[in-house]
């Protein structure tokens, strides 16, 4: 019960902490900033639909092959956003494009989109990780790190994607061939926990917003 | 539902290498700002030592000028008044205070020649006027007349025409005094060599004694206050020394000086 809380209620309104932190602060938040909030009006979205069917015994693991896609797009346009070395951007740009194709290729003709992507998602969430390890690198260990907005965002990226990883790689066995149902639910479980420690770091990023860090 | 396993592994091993290479990287980058920091530093304190003993210096050779030029001015003068005074005693007195006047005149004559050699080894008076190697000359042979040591001096090529600040040529001026004034306190030479001339763009200064030299681990371990001073104002003017000697060997130090420092 408390698990079933944690999952279906608790963590999916917790997306509402960053976005209604950013909200009295839209007019003067960065382009970057934006991005974010719009991923997780996005990511808010894409969850209550995924609920909805839930409810209704539809099955909705084809939405997580879309969502991969939005995510994907979204957090790359932050990244293409933050960095100005032009190599990088290159790099991203042709990212950006590419990668929600490979993944429409995937769901296409290798994963059924009633499975978990696990070819694609790991490909994303790892890229998202090195270049939000990149980026942590070229700009630096600045002294008022924590005072940014966008250092809470890479903060919360680097908390959720990496361990993420693991159980996106593992996701189609945890599900479909592991029958024991209690390390499938303590991993879910692990999952969300991470997503909010990263919707409160977005929170505390977004919090930060002022005139100066736009 | 059969995944391919082989990439899955793949991902998570690339997971992997990528947090180890991420980690490995931030250390190393972390190691060098550090050691970059520390040797910011080091040279910072340097900098502010080398300021500090130039003030030092500095402030030294103004109390020494000054004290030079009082005592050169003041004492002589009035030293030359009483002698004047004295030769207006002359045939008036009796013999045997006669024979005491000269007396007296003879000790203010020392005295009066005393007081010059003081003020000019406080303030060399030529430095300014006449260059280094002119002043140098000059006090070679005041070493010379003693009879205690015989100094040889060589010019290698026309030195003449080589102009330094007064600051760097005092500093060199008393690098040479401390270096004769060691060699005569504690090597018990016989003969000195001063060698100056021009290494491309530096000027190059050779001292060498025939003394009883030391051991070069008594130099490192621990300096006497005139070899601290010597140093201390080869690298006031940024001037490259090197000390050849070894204990029955004698004592050889050639010094580098930077001509373009000097512009």
């Amino acid at each position: 019960m408390t698990r079933d809380i944690l999952t279906a209620v608790v963590v999916p309104l917790s997306i509402l902490i960053p976005i209604c932190t950013f909200l009295p602060k839209y007019k003067i938040a960065g382009k970057e900033t934006k991005t974010i909030f719009f991923y997780l009006i996005f990511a808010g979205l894409v969850n209550a639909v995924a609920i909805y069917l839930s409810t209704k015994n539809i099955r909705n693991l084809p939405l997580l092959h879309l969502y991969t896609i939005g995510e994907t797009v979204f957090l790359l346009t932050y990244f293409l956003l933050i960095f100005e070395n032009k190599t990088i951007r290159k790099i991203l740009y042709i990212a950006v494009i590419l990668l929600p194709i490979a993944f429409i290729i995937n769901f296409l003709f290798f994963q059924s989109i009633y499975e978990f992507n696990t070819y694609t998602r790991p490909v994303e969430a790892i890229l998202i990780t090195a270049i939000c390890l990149v980026f942590l690198y070229k700009s630096g260990f600045v002294e008022d790190f924590l005072k940014q907005p966008r250092s809470w965002i890479n903060i919360g990226i680097l908390i959720y994607f990496p361990t993420a990883t693991i159980i996106f790689i593992l996701s189609n066995y945890f599900v479909f061939v592991s029958s024991n149902r209690t390390l499938n639910n303590i991993i879910w479980d692990v999952h969300s926990i991470l997503v909010l420690a990263m919707y409160l770091a977005f929170a505390k990023g977004f919090s930060l917003i002022n005139k100066k860090s736009k | 539902m059969i995944d391919n396993v082989y990439l899955l592994v793949f991902y998570g091993m690339l997971l992997l290498f990528m947090i180890i290479a991420a980690f490995l990287l931030f250390y190393i980058r972390n190691q060098n700002m550090v050691w970059k920091q520390r040797r910011e530093l080091q040279e910072t304190q340097i900098i502010q030592q080398k300021e500090l003993l130039n003030a030092v210096i500095d402030s030294q050779e103004i109390e020494r000028k000054r004290i030079g030029q009082d005592l050169h001015d003041e004492i002589g003068g009035t030293l030359s008044a009483i002698k004047l005074m004295l030769n207006s005693l002359k045939n008036k007195l009796n013999e045997q205070q006669e024979e005491v006047l000269t007396d007296a005149k003879e000790l203010i004559d020392k005295m009066i020649v005393d007081v010059r050699h003081i003020s000019h080894d406080l303030s060399p008076p030529g430095l300014a006027v006449f260059g280094l190697f002119t002043t140098i000359e000059a006090f070679v042979n005041l070493i010379n007349n003693t009879g205690q040591i015989k100094i040889v001096i060589e010019h290698e090529s026309d030195l003449e025409e080589v102009e330094l600040p007064e600051k760097n040529s005092l500093a060199l001026f008393r690098v040479l005094t401390q270096l004769v004034d060691n060699t005569i306190k504690h090597a018990n030479a016989t003969e000195i060599k001063m060698l100056f001339g021009i290494r491309e763009t530096d000027l190059s200064i050779v001292y060498q004694d025939n003394g009883k030299g030391f051991d070069m681990e008594v130099l490192n371990k621990r300096s006497g206050i005139g070899m601290q001073n010597i140093q201390s104002r080869l690298q006031m003017i940024n001037a490259i020394y090197q000390i050849e000697t070894s204990a029955g060997n004698g004592f050889k130090v050639a010094i580098n000086y930077p001509l373009q420092s000097a512009e």
